[in-house]
């Protein structure tokens, strides 16, 4: 009997993940999460759209290379507040490429003031926003989750050194990470969000 | 990332071989930086005495393939001193190794070579690896990439992205490095354009950078505050290099403010002198200097003037009051521009001084809305205008109106004064009413009140005379100037002046009159209405110096006739001189013009008559008219008149046939207005006969309406015809009691003979007279009170009829009261007369009866006499 429970939960958990676009969650902390987690989804997708446009030859090459955020292993069925709390050490993790990205970017190009610029301002400023948000979700007496950008100061993660045509690369694999990272947010989220408020209709 | 390994091998020969010539190259080093070969060298001592050029010969093999060949001639006062030799190659140094060979060279005599290797160090990678990286070519030039593979790789692509280049030439260059030449023709984007080489499991690439050197110019410098020195200048083509290379600039040595687009300024102290200003604009590709000489004392660009407001409002001035934005403005001759707009116009004004801070606006209108902005310029070597201050809005002091623009209309009976509403810039304030005076010569003074927004007073004055109408507007500051106008003898010399046609032009009337009217001392007058209908007259005022005017107005429409007329405008009453009729623009007249069309037929002629067209039908001007006939489906003729006035058209020799007959208008627009009609002409036999017909007719209508007048009328005929013997006036007793017994019936054997046949007197009749019997014949005939009277009357006369024999044919209508037995009852039958009179209106028995007692107490009013009967 408990079996089957537990993999009913498992199934909703993995329904919650296959169909993350539903309809706007109400407004508890986790529904807030995931909003704003839907929303750099949404605005990730649309700012890997814009670079890749700018700089064509990227639609043309397959993304190469492993995933540049690593987590530690965990167990195989972390629990959703486990889960979410491993997001939130990737988010950060992407939040510090994002930064090395557009110090990267400022220093091979200078300052620019183009639409790929400025969303990519707004996805940093979201990314930090859902960090925050999902460091309230996760917080307890115990532990407190940071907020600031991890940045790893490796050559996976500092955009090399092989010249402008390599940063271009690397700034895509990043816009890659992201997108990545925040779809996985919202699935995330989904699942913490269907545990907590016992809905599924969000 | 890339190492750089330098590998200089000597390889020297040895100068003592016998016979080798001994002045070769010492201490030779070659190295290598930012994609340029430098190579440094020595003489060897024994050169030092050599009183002839020495020639060093460098060679450059590239792959061990020769790619450049120099020779660097050393004149004797350069021997002993170190040479340098520098080459920048096409391939990056990173692509392949380079070889470097010198030797000297005299007389033809030569030292040995000498070799210097420069190597790639790559390092064992595992992806290709692209070759320069991030460099920036010029668009015009040709560039070489090359792609150092990894060991064991083949390559699959090498191409430049984007569309910046052509004419691509690939090249293997090595066991593992392969080169790509292209033709760069266009300007990257500005994050470069990306050279990728592929293998079949990595790829990598390296960014290029292709643009222009900076091609700026036009540089101008002035002062400003007189403390420094501003230059513009127009920025060149896009460099492409925006992002890589920026093009920098540097004004006097100093570098200008990033992103300076066409403007720098300098802090220079401003002195009365000509000097060179000069600025430098770099980038990667290039350097460009742009000078400009000046004395920038006479390049004084101003600040607009400050703080602008406006003092003292008047009606028709204002005080407009500034500052300056640098204080030694106040020692120049300042001249400043002041742009004065209203909704509808707007108008500079200029004003001039030194310490200018002031400006007196006047000639303005009052009660009107203004807004100035002001610039200001050296008056003394103006070289540029200021910018436009901040504006300023105020609004006038209101006044009494402007003098109104009086005309006047006349007709039969009135003369209307009317005058054109004041538009809001003469009113000065909203108008209240408007005040008419009139008089004549020598009469008191007329006065009427007129209130707005009415403009006309219509008055009857003496036609005889003329008057003078003086109109004021009146506002709430008082009233305007009165506008006078002598008002004509009515007609006089009006009916004299005939009207000539004239044609519109674009929406108007291009009017011109005759060489000027030396009555028109003050000018003319042009009025206008339609010729026909109502009219608000509309009028235009000429100088006199002007014999035509253009004349528009958002009244007129196409189509309509006007009557232009053009007065001379004099000391007294205005002069008719000439008059004008025509339309803006014809139109063609609708088909129906002619609301009648008759026709009458003349022998074989048919002449088609119409209506004259009234003016308000004509819609152009007629000029005359044509009748189209013709026989159905045959051709068509036609005649014409050009005489607007005609108002008919004779076809001649038609044929006994069925015509249609067409009338159409000639205009200037063509034939229209077309009303036809169809007709079947007939015979002259058939006439004949027709009106044979018709006369017949007619009488047989008379006839029968005779008989029927008189069948209706039949007892009135009778009565005058053959009217009742009277009762004769008899003093038997016998007659008394039969009267007062009310005509008792006597039966009388008609086979007796009565005593009027014994005694054959004659038929006595009673005489229609009409105030003796007031059997008058009134439209209602002899069935009304009267007539009963007399039937009464009469009726009782023919109680002796039993005297009397029968008359003959016709029976009498009376007849159809006999009995059916066909006996004559000689007597009275009173039953039978009321069924007769009943039809008759209004009919009482019972009051016959009264009137017959009445009638037996007095005497018959007739006069009876005796007619003869006709004899047949």
């Amino acid at each position: 009997m408990a079996e089957q429970q537990q993999q009913q939960q498992q199934e909703e958990q993995e329904e919650g993940m296959k169909s993350p676009d539903t309809p706007v969650p109400g407004s508890s902390p986790t529904g807030k999460a995931l909003s704003l987690a839907r929303l750099l989804q949404s605005e990730c997708s649309r700012l890997l759209q814009l670079y890749t446009e700018q700089e064509t030859f990227l639609s043309e090459e397959p993304p190469k290379g492993s995933r540049m955020v690593s987590l530690s292993p965990s167990a195989e069925q972390p629990d959703p507040e486990e889960a979410v709390r491993r997001l939130h050490a990737a988010l950060r993790q992407c939040l510090g490429l994002l930064h090395s990205a557009i110090a990267r970017a400022e220093e091979e190009w200078g300052e620019l003031e183009g639409d790929y610029e400025t969303l990519r301002h707004t996805v940093r400023i979201r990314l930090e926003h859902l960090l925050h948000t999902t460091k309230n979700l996760l917080q307890t007496d115990d532990a407190t989750l940071e907020v600031t950008p991890d940045i790893r100061c490796d050559e996976e993660t500092d955009g090399g050194g092989g010249g402008a045509f390599q940063l271009k690369i690397w700034t895509h694999r990043v816009l890659l990470e992201l997108v990545h990272w925040a779809d996985h947010a919202t699935q995330a989220l989904h699942v913490l969000h269907t545990q907590r408020e016992g809905t599924q209709d969000v | 990332m890339i190492a750089w390994l330098l590998l200089v091998s000597l390889s020297r020969s040895s100068a003592q071989d016998a016979g080798v010539f001994p002045c070769g190259p010492r201490n030779v080093t070659v190295s290598a930086s930012d994609q340029l070969i430098l190579l440094t060298w020595e003489d060897d001592p024994s050169c030092t005495s050599r009183r002839h050029t020495l020639t060093y010969e460098l060679e450059v093999l590239i792959a061990d393939q020769p790619a450049h060949h120099e020779e660097v001639a050393v004149s004797p006062d350069q021997m002993g001193s170190p040479h340098s030799w520098s080459w920048s190659p096409h391939l990056a140094l990173e692509c392949a190794p380079f070889t470097l060979k010198l030797r000297s060279r005299s007389h033809g005599r030569t030292s040995p070579w000498q070799l210097e290797r420069i190597g790639p160090g790559h390092a064992h990678s595992l992806s290709p690896e692209v070759y320069p990286r991030d460099k920036v070519f010029r668009v015009g030039t040709q560039a070489t990439f090359c792609c150092v593979l990894p060991t064991g790789q083949a390559l699959i692509t090498l191409n430049v992205s984007g569309d910046s280049s052509s004419n691509w030439v690939r090249r293997k260059i090595g066991n593992r490095t392969h080169s790509l030449t292209v033709d760069l023709v266009k300007g990257s984007v500005e994050s470069g354009a990306n050279v990728i080489c592929e293998t079949q499991t990595e790829h990598n690439g390296a960014c290029a950078y292709i643009g222009y050197p900076p091609a700026d110019h036009d540089l101008t410098c002035e002062t400003r505050d007189f403390q420094s020195v501003e230059c513009l200048w127009t920025v060149g083509r896009n460099t492409h290099l925006a992002l890589k290379s920026p093009t920098t600039y540097r004004l006097l040595g100093s570098t200008c403010a990033k992103g300076s687009a066409g403007r720098c300024s300098h802090k220079v102290r401003v002195d009365f002198e000509e000097r060179d200003w000069i600025l430098t604009a770099q980038n990667q590709l290039g350097t460009v200097n742009l000078t400009d000489r000046a004395d920038l004392m006479r390049r004084v660009h101003m600040f607009a003037p400050q703080e602008v407001k406006v003092s003292s409002v008047n009606a028709r001035s204002v005080r407009l009051e500034w500052n300056w934005a640098i204080q030694m403005y106040d020692e120049l001759n300042v001249r400043c521009q002041l742009k004065i707009s209203d909704n509808q116009t707007s108008a500079v004004r200029e004003c001039l001084g030194v310490a200018l801070r002031f400006a007196v606006l006047d000639d303005l209108i009052p009660n009107w809305p203004y807004e100035v902005t002001m610039r200001c310029g050296t008056a003394q070597h103006f070289w540029k205008w200021s910018e436009w201050s901040s504006s300023v809005e105020f609004l006038t002091m209101g006044d009494v109106p402007d003098a109104l623009d009086v005309w006047m209309q006349g007709n039969d009976s009135q003369t209307i004064i009317t005058w054109k509403v004041l538009p809001a810039n003469q009113s000065h304030g909203n108008i209240i009413d408007y005040e008419v005076t009139w008089e004549a010569t020598s009469e008191r003074r007329n006065k009427s009140r007129v209130l707005h927004p009415k403009r006309s007073l219509a008055l009857s004055l003496d036609a005889t005379r003329e008057h003078v109408v003086s109109v004021t507007a009146r506002n709430k500051y008082g009233n305007s100037s009165p506008s006078t106008i002598t008002i004509p003898v009515l007609n006089r010399g009006s009916g004299r002046v005939k009207s000539s046609k004239t044609q519109g032009s674009h929406g108007g009337f291009n009017l011109s009159w005759s060489a000027a009217s030396p009555m028109a001392s003050c000018g003319y007058i042009v009025d206008w209405c339609p010729s026909r209908g109502p009219c608000t007259i509309d009028w235009l005022r000429v100088p006199p110096s002007q014999t035509n005017v253009c004349i528009f107005s958002k009244n007129f429409r196409e189509g309509v006739r006007y009557m232009l007329s053009i007065y001379g405008c004099t000391r007294g009453a205005p002069v008719l001189l000439e008059r004008r009729e025509g339309y803006v623009k014809e139109k063609i007249i609708p088909d129906g013009l002619f609301r009648t069309l008759n026709w009458k037929q003349r022998d074989m002629d048919v002449e088609v008559s119409w209506d004259p067209v009234a003016l308000q039908e004509q819609s152009a001007f007629i000029q005359g008219y044509i009748l189209y006939y013709g026989q159905n489906n045959s051709s068509v003729m036609n005649i014409s008149t050009d005489d607007p006035r005609d108002t008919s058209l004779t076809a001649r020799n038609l044929q006994i046939n069925s015509y249609t007959f067409t009338v159409k208008a000639n205009t200037t627009v063509g034939q229209c207005g077309a009303t036809s009609i169809t007709v079947t002409l007939n015979s002259l036999t058939d006439n004949l006969i027709k009106a044979v017909g018709i006369t017949i007719a007619t009488i047989f209508v008379l006839l029968c309406l005779i008989v029927i007048l008189c069948y209706r009328n039949w007892e009135c005929i009778k009565l005058k015809v053959c009217p009742p013997i009277p009762m004769p006036v008899l003093k038997d007793k016998w007659m008394t009691s039969l009267t007062k017994k009310s005509c008792r019936p006597v039966f009388v054997e008609m086979s007796h003979h009565t005593e009027a046949e014994l005694m054959a007197i004659p038929e006595l009749h009673c005489k229609s007279e009409a105030p003796a019997l007031d059997c008058s014949y009134r439209a209602n005939g002899c069935f009304g009170e009267p007539v009963e009277n007399l039937s009464a009357r009469c009726a009782a006369a023919p109680c002796l009829l039993p005297l009397l024999p029968p008359p003959p044919t016709p029976p009498p209508p009376l007849s159809s009261s006999l009995p059916k037995d066909g006996r004559l009852n000689p007597s009275y039958n009173l039953s039978s007369t009321d069924s007769l009179v009943e039809g008759s209106h209004g009919y009482q028995p019972q009051k016959q009866k009264g009137q017959l007692e009445e009638a037996s107490d007095t005497p018959l009013p007739c006069v009876f006499t005796y007619i003869p009967l006709p004899s047949e």
